[in-house]
């Protein structure tokens, strides 16, 4: 079972307990899944590569949510196929949730096997109901996992950063799997995604200590001090037109073209898409304090001065 | 309109009741009549310091509960006319200091006096809260280290987002900083962070430095805000900090080593 029907679950418990609410509540929810891109559909080829790349979770109790996406292929599938499917990646740990693809009217036969569907670009539907807002108390952020050596050059520091990210390749790659927030069910059902115009989050008092800054759905523009032990976040790029000295995380939703912009650069973390990098001891002297750019190239978080 | 000034920091033990005792007391010597509420609930000692300890009868709380007057818990200062001193509770539990309480004691004060004067417990969670909800002004003591600057920064982030002026949307809080237990010595050394650094991690207006001053202990031995000590280092520093507040511009003293004189190193002074 999901988290996601987890949760929803727990709701109803609860509210049978109480004789004068109503027997249940349907809430927004957004869970952190995995997406696992499916190359083919071919359940012996995809068998072989998980066993090779996926070894490690074989016949693990993972059951961690994950979304099919079918993007790519073009799909005939039937609910026969999609019930071998689900088995397979539940034999790895991967258990199946809702299947992507641009089709909605894979939306019946995902159903018959006990799956949701969603359109491809899950981004967009996501910013149709979002809308930007500070919530200054804690929020849920990726956490990083591990510290990262960077290695420095003369005018850009270049971290090679790693991720939770498997690519299951044959001849060319079967499935790659990434870290991947899935919106909330209802938000997702019945909005097409349409072209929209991000919200800008901005900012124009201090960042405080402590104190969190999210731009959810969009950029995020800071025109003050963010001070060390304070946050900001965006789904977004992030501008600072001052100097940042707490940390600083864009692309929070997984978003790998998102940049940061910082005027003056003395910051403890950065992290673009979950790519991060801290700065225990200080920023290189070429770019502390200095007027800087944060992208990530392929895999490598690049922190470039702006001249 | 009577101004409510918080005298905050977040950190412990950097010199809020000291420095409520005198400035509240500075105040009232430049003919304002002023009150200092002690919010430090269990812990009081703003009365120690003010040497008033064995006249509390009635304290905030008391007040707040309806178990006496106002009149009845405002004790006099001893040291100048226009200066009242609302004591806290050494016994009772800190949640009876409710935010509803509080805002009808201090709409009371509110009309008889000119400024309010609240000496905040340290600390982020209730206590200091309470005692800044209602500032129109606030004073952020900080020792010149990392630890207390970091917990100052803390609380201008509690300063423009909790309190009345925030949550109303309203004018914002008049921020202050003073920078007290300064020692020059200590910073030539780099065993203290300097006036500038501080001024410069926390970017918000200065208005003075308190120096590390034998004077103060002895002061607060004796009862006796350390303003009234004429000739002491932190009376004049407290003197000028209450001049810059009443809006009159006086130079920064304090920030420099002291040298000595010839003639004094000779003669020893
Ligand atoms: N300028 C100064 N020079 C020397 N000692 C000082 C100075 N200011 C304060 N102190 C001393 O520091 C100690 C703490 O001062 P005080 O009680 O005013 O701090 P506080 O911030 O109110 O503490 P708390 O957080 O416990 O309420 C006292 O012993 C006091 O005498
Ligand atoms: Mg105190």
């Amino acid at each position: 079972m999901s988290k996601l029907r987890l949760l929803f679950n727990s709701i109803a418990v609860h509210a049978t307990m109480s004789p004068y609410k109503s027997p249940f509540d349907i809430k927004s929810a957004s869970i952190d899944a995995l997406a696992l891109h499916l190359y083919t559909l071919d359940l012996a080829r995809l068998e072989q590569a998980f066993s090779v790349r996926l070894a490690k979770r074989a016949g693990q109790l993972l059951h961690e949510p994950t979304l099919l996406d079918l993007a790519t292929l073009e799909v005939n599938t039937s609910v026969d196929e999609l019930l071998a499917l689900r088995e397979l990646t539940a034999r790895f740990g991967l258990q199946a949730i809702s299947i992507r693809h641009p089709d909605p009217s894979l939306a019946d036969i995902a159903a018959a096997a006990g799956l949701g569907w969603m359109p491809p670009v899950i981004e967009s539907t996501r910013l149709l109901a979002a809308t930007a807002e500070a919530i200054p108390d804690a929020i849920a952020t990726p956490a990083p996992e591990a510290d990262i050596p960077a290695t420095t050059g003369e005018t850009a520091a270049v971290v090679a950063a790693t991720e939770e990210e498997v690519s299951v390749s044959t001849e060319q790659p079967a499935t790659v799997i990434e870290q991947h927030p899935i919106a909330a069910a209802e938000t997702i059902v019945d909005k097409p995604a349409l072209p929209t115009r991000h919200k800008t989050l901005i900012i124009d008092k201090p960042v405080r200590t402590g104190q969190q800054i999210y731009a959810k759905g969009g950029d995020l523009i800071v025109l003050a001090t963010i001070s060390g032990g304070a946050e900001v976040i965006a789904d977004g790029n992030i501008h600072i037109y001052a100097p940042l000295r707490g940390r600083a995380l864009a692309g929070a939703h997984g978003d790998m073209s998102a940049r940061i912009f910082v005027h003056r650069f003395e910051p403890e973390l950065i992290s673009i898409a979950g790519f991060y990098r801290t700065f225990d001891t200080e920023p290189p002297v070429s770019l502390k304090g200095h007027s800087v750019q944060v992208y990530l190239d392929a895999e490598r978080l690049v922190i470039a001065p702006l001249t | 309109m009577a101004r409510i000034i918080v005298i905050t920091s977040g950190k412990g033990g950097v010199g809020k009741t000291t420095t409520s005792a005198s400035f509240a007391a500075g105040l009232a010597l430049r003919g304002h009549k002023t009150v200092v509420i002690d919010f430090d609930v269990g812990l009081r000692n703003l009365d120690l310091i003010m040497g008033c300890e064995r006249r509390v009868v009635y304290d905030i709380i008391n007040v707040i509960n309806n178990e006496s007057s106002l009149n009845q818990s405002l004790i006099k200062d001893k040291h100048c006319d226009n200066l009242y001193i609302l004591p806290a509770s050494q016994t009772r539990d800190k949640d009876a200091l409710t935010l509803e309480g509080v805002e009808r004691v201090i709409n009371e004060l509110a009309k008889d006096f000119e400024y309010i004067v609240c000496d905040s417990p340290a600390g982020i969670e209730k206590g200091a809260l309470t005692a800044l909800y209602f500032a129109d002004e606030a004073i952020v003591v900080t020792n010149p280290e990392v630890a207390s600057v970091r917990d100052s920064d803390r609380i201008l982030g509690l300063l423009a987002s909790k309190s009345r002026r925030a949550i109303e949307n309203l004018e914002p809080i008049r921020e202050h900083l003073l920078v007290t237990r300064y020692a020059p010595e200590r910073v030539e050394k780099g065993e203290m962070l300097s006036v500038n650094d501080v001024k410069e991690i926390l970017r918000i207006p200065f208005i003075g430095v308190v120096p590390e001053s034998q004077a103060v202990l002895q002061a607060s031995n004796s009862g006796t805000p350390v303003i009234h000590v004429n000739g002491a280092d932190a009376s004049d520093a407290y003197k000028d900090v209450v001049a810059r507040f009443l809006g009159e511009d006086r130079p920064h003293r304090f920030l420099d080593v002291q040298k000595v004189g010839l003639l004094k190193r000779l003669f020893g002074g």
